[in-house]
């Protein structure tokens, strides 16, 4: 029984590791648009992109039901919704915004998704597929939170120093791990790692490169 | 019936409930399993069908409000296009489209396999919902990006939505049917439950009947000793016993028939009891009549002395009549001056335990009614008859035997006198005989003495006068031989012839006078220890040999045989005088007496060392003697030769030597023409004393 003392901060400590997706606090300090590409331009943050816009009227299809609700066939992009045209334009865009203003970009994570993966491979170099970045809406409630609690978690995990961590991935993704909804399509959402605590920052918009641009 | 009767009646008591309970499990099994399959009907209907089907009505409506949620989201996508509150809504409904969903499979996979035009229901509901869930998810997906082609795959949704209750009304129909077919069943196995009271009905019957069996079998011994046992009490002695077929009963039957007996007994009893009674009465009149005529004079007294019986022999002893002493003190006829009697008396009548008491040793006194005192015995009886003490004084009257008692005491005196005077004449006579005794002995002592002197005489004069003859022969002879000497014509021939006779005559001589010698040596220790009382120590042997060469002379005409048996070397300390005159004795009467008229007698004596005595046994083959003469044989003067001149002291003197002199016993035994046997025992050593 003297080891209860033990026992019982063992389980404190392992329940705060285990849960601290769930306790870790997103602290909102969305910074204005100069300054926060100036602190994305010293690196250290992580970098959420959503998809590029994508084909409209246009659904994912052929779902097949796998374990927690349906997913895409990720070898056929053609049952997907994909990125559309000017989507296409969009992350080239960005890619070009973010080679002028040198942000440091570091490891590159992206759902299986194509409209995902393209956005990445076109704005990127080297992209890792992380098939926990899939698209979380099709998929049950259960499997649904846990891939959000795992983008959060993988976003707090990212140790960027001198370079930005970037993930490509999905709205809902985000919105079930961090609460956070990114819109539109292609828009950029800045988080920074602060302790236990992960601080939202602020979006920049696919329109906003352009007047970053113009304002340079 | 035979098993019934091997059981105890505990056991067949038993019987019945025992049966009751065989059938109530029957019974209970039997409404069990009644009950258990309705259970088990009720148990499936519960189980599957009716869940089954309010569970698919649960996911129709579920999936209705799911649908309405969905068209309500398109809705407000159209008004408001924020993707994030389209987002929130959607994913809302995606959460309960994957629980409605669960729910569906898990209940369909309950479900059995419904088959309807050859096509699987479940699967097809599986098949639509899923569509349908597909087709729900896309629309959301679509919502935040283009509500019209949402709204497109919302009218798809609609129409697989549609085919998914299609298929779900088709699935509950066909369990609702299910249903009112097993409520069919249950209603038809709810009238089978009537064979549960049918059968209820049927072993309450075969309990009641093996009940009545069973208690009328057990109960039908029972009513038997019963019906015998009332009878019996009521006298109706005379019946015979019923047979009894029944292990376990046999005591009560035995009981029955010891009761039967005991009530004949009593019967008996009572009789012999009646007639007893009767007979008492008859011996209590007796009684009374036997007290009248009674000799004895009987008095009885109740508890205060007081006179209730005074008999016919007591009014004469005392003169009363009886009126004129009943309930009078006993002690107006009886005098009670004397204390210790008195208090003897008293002390009777108040001791309990003393039954019977007596004054039969002690006169008491009586008064007769003119006063006149008498003296009587008296035996006196308590007993107690109907709770109150009677005391009986038997009486008798004694004067007279006390006056009797009285002279007798008086004659007795003068007879001691006579016989005193009696006494010392006859010790004179007595005196004088003993005297007469010791002079016959000493005359017989004589008479021996002369005959054995007679016989010595006889024995010694052969040899001396043969020596004597031969001795004057010689002298002739002698006389012969001197002449011719003198004359001178004595020649060598005639000396020769001289010698010649000088030793054959001396030859005669000395063999004759060496046995006269011899005799008288013989003659001369018989005469000594006749005459001597003395005791030495002899050879027994030796010493009969000589006694019986001193008696030869006896036998010298005769042919009668003398045999001596006796050990060498049985020397005794003794009186051979004593011994000498009993064996002369014996010899002398076998030869007077026993062989008067036989020829060859023969004596036989045997000697013999037995326990540190000396057994003799003398037999002969002689006349014998007759019983009377037997008895006689050792009274002093018995002789049958009185004439003979026997003094008929001879057996006697031998009785008195044996006993006194030599310390030993004689036995003779014979009969007429037996011969006769005497047993003589002495001790070796007469000095030591007596065994």
């Amino acid at each position: 029984m003297q080891n209860l003392p033990t026992y019982s901060k063992l389980l404190v400590i392992g329940c705060s590791l285990l849960s601290w997706p769930l306790v870790a606090e997103v602290i909102t300090d969305i910074q204005p648009l100069p300054a926060l590409v100036k602190q994305i331009q010293q690196g250290g943050h992580v970098l959420y992109f959503r998809h590029a816009p994508t084909e409209p009227k246009t659904t994912d299809q052929n779902r097949q039901v796998v374990e927690g609700g349906f997913s895409v066939n990720y070898n056929d992009c053609s049952t997907q919704r994909n990125l559309s045209a000017s989507g296409r334009e969009v992350a080239a865009d960005i890619k070009k915004q973010l080679q002028r203003l040198r942000i440091p970009i570091g490891s590159v994570a992206s759902s299986p998704y194509c409209r995902a993966f393209d956005t990445a491979k076109i704005m990127f170099q080297q992209v890792i597929i992380d098939y926990d970045l899939a698209y979380s809406l099709s998929k049950d409630s259960a499997e649904s939170k846990r891939l959000g609690d795992y983008l959060a978690a993988a976003i707090h995990s990212a140790e960027p120093l001198s370079s930005n961590s970037v993930f490509v991935g999905h709205s809902t993704n985000l919105r079930e791990g961090l609460g956070v909804w990114p819109k539109p399509e292609g828009v950029l959402v800045v988080f920074k790692k602060q302790g236990s605590d992960i601080i939202y920052k602020g979006m920049i918009v696919p329109d906003d490169w352009q007047t970053i641009a113009d304002n340079p | 019936m035979s098993f019934l009767n091997t059981l105890s009646i505990r056991e067949r008591f038993l019987i019945s409930p025992l049966i009751g309970i065989v059938l109530t499990l029957v019974l209970y099994f039997a409404a069990n399993a009644t009950i258990q399959s309705k259970v088990d009907l009720l148990t499936e209907l519960n189980q599957s069908n009716l869940p089954l089907i309010s569970e698919f009505s649960k996911s129709s409506i579920a999936m209705l409000k799911i649908h309405s949620e969905l068209t309500y989201l398109l809705l407000v996508s159209l008004q408001d296009p924020d993707e994030e509150t389209l987002y929130l809504g959607g994913r809302k409904i995606i959460d309960q489209l994957y629980e409605v969903e669960k729910n569906l499979y898990l209940h369909l996979g309950k479900s059995e396999q419904v088959m309807i035009n050859q096509l699987d229901v479940n699967l097809q509901i599986k098949e639509a919902f899923s569509h349908y869930k597909k087709v729900v998810i896309s629309s959301i997906e679509l919502v935040s990006v283009d509500p019209r082609e949402a709204r497109a795959e919302l009218i798809r949704a609609n129409a697989l939505l549609i085919q998914s209750y299609e298929l779900l009304i088709v699935i509950s129909n066909y369990y609702i049917d299910s249903v009112s077919k097993r409520t069919l069943m249950i209603e038809e196995s709810l009238a089978g439950g009537s064979i549960v009271g049918v059968l209820t009905i049927m072993l309450m019957l075969v309990m009641i009947i093996t009940s009545l069996y069973f208690a009328r079998r057990m109960s039908s011994s029972i009513e038997i000793i019963n019906n015998v046992m009332v009878r019996l009490a009521n006298g109706e002695i005379a019946i015979d016993l019923p047979a009894n077929s029944d292990k376990y009963l046999a005591n009560s039957y035995a009981a029955v028939a010891i009761f039967k007996d005991t009530l004949q007994k009593n019967q008996r009893q009572q009789y012999e009891l009646r007639n007893a009674v009767a007979e008492l009465s008859n011996s209590k009149q007796k009684y009374f009549d036997l007290l009248d005529i009674s000799a004895s004079a009987i008095i009885v007294i109740d508890e205060n002395m007081s006179i209730t019986l005074f008999n016919k022999a007591a009014q004469n002893i005392f003169g009363y009549q009886f009126y004129e002493v009943v309930n009078i003190s006993l002690f107006k006829v009886l005098d009670s001056s004397n204390t210790s009697q008195y208090l003897a008396f008293k002390k009777f009548v108040d001791d309990d335990s003393q039954k019977l008491m007596a004054f039969d040793t002690e006169a008491v006194t009586g008064i007769r009614k003119g006063g006149e005192e008498f003296f009587l015995h008296a035996f006196i009886a308590k007993q107690q008859s109907s709770g109150k003490m009677l005391i009986t004084i038997s009486i008798t009257d004694i004067t007279e035997h006390l006056l009797a008692k009285e002279k007798l005491l008086r004659n007795q005196d003068q007879l001691e006198e006579l016989v005193k005077e009696r006494t010392s004449e006859l010790q004179q006579s007595l005196d004088e005989l003993r005297r007469t005794q010791r002079r016959l002995i000493e005359s017989e002592k004589m008479a021996a003495l002369g005959g054995l002197v007679a016989g010595v005489a006889h024995e010694i004069n052969t040899p001396v006068g043969i020596a004597i003859t031969s001795s004057s022969q010689l002298q002739d002879l002698t006389e012969v031989i001197e002449q011719k000497y003198h004359n001178g014509s004595l020649s060598k021939k005639d000396l020769q012839k001289f010698i010649l006779q000088i030793q054959s005559s001396n030859n005669i001589n000395m063999l004759n006078l060496t046995r006269a010698a011899e005799l008288i040596n013989s003659f001369k220790e018989i005469s000594v220890d006749q005459c001597t009382a003395e005791v030495r120590e002899f050879d027994i042997k030796n010493y009969t040999e000589d006694i019986l060469t001193s008696l030869r002379t006896k036998f010298q005409n005769t042919q009668h045989t003398i045999s001596l048996e006796c050990p060498d070397a049985l020397v005794i300390y003794n009186i051979p005088g004593v011994y000498s005159q009993i064996m002369t004795n014996f010899i002398m009467n076998s030869l007077v007496h026993g062989f008067e008229h036989i020829e060859q007698g023969i004596i036989q004596i045997n000697i013999q060392q037995c326990d540190g005595h000396i057994c003799l046994n003398y037999t002969d083959n002689g006349c014998g003697m007759s019983q009377q003469q037997l008895d006689q044989i050792y009274d002093p003067f018995f002789t049958s030769k009185r004439s003979s001149g026997s003094t008929g002291l001879g057996m006697h003197i031998v009785y008195n030597l044996v006993s006194q002199k030599l310390r030993g016993s004689i036995k003779c035994d014979s009969e007429v023409d037996g011969g006769v046997e005497f047993n003589i025992e002495f001790p070796i050593n007469v000095e030591e004393p007596p065994l």
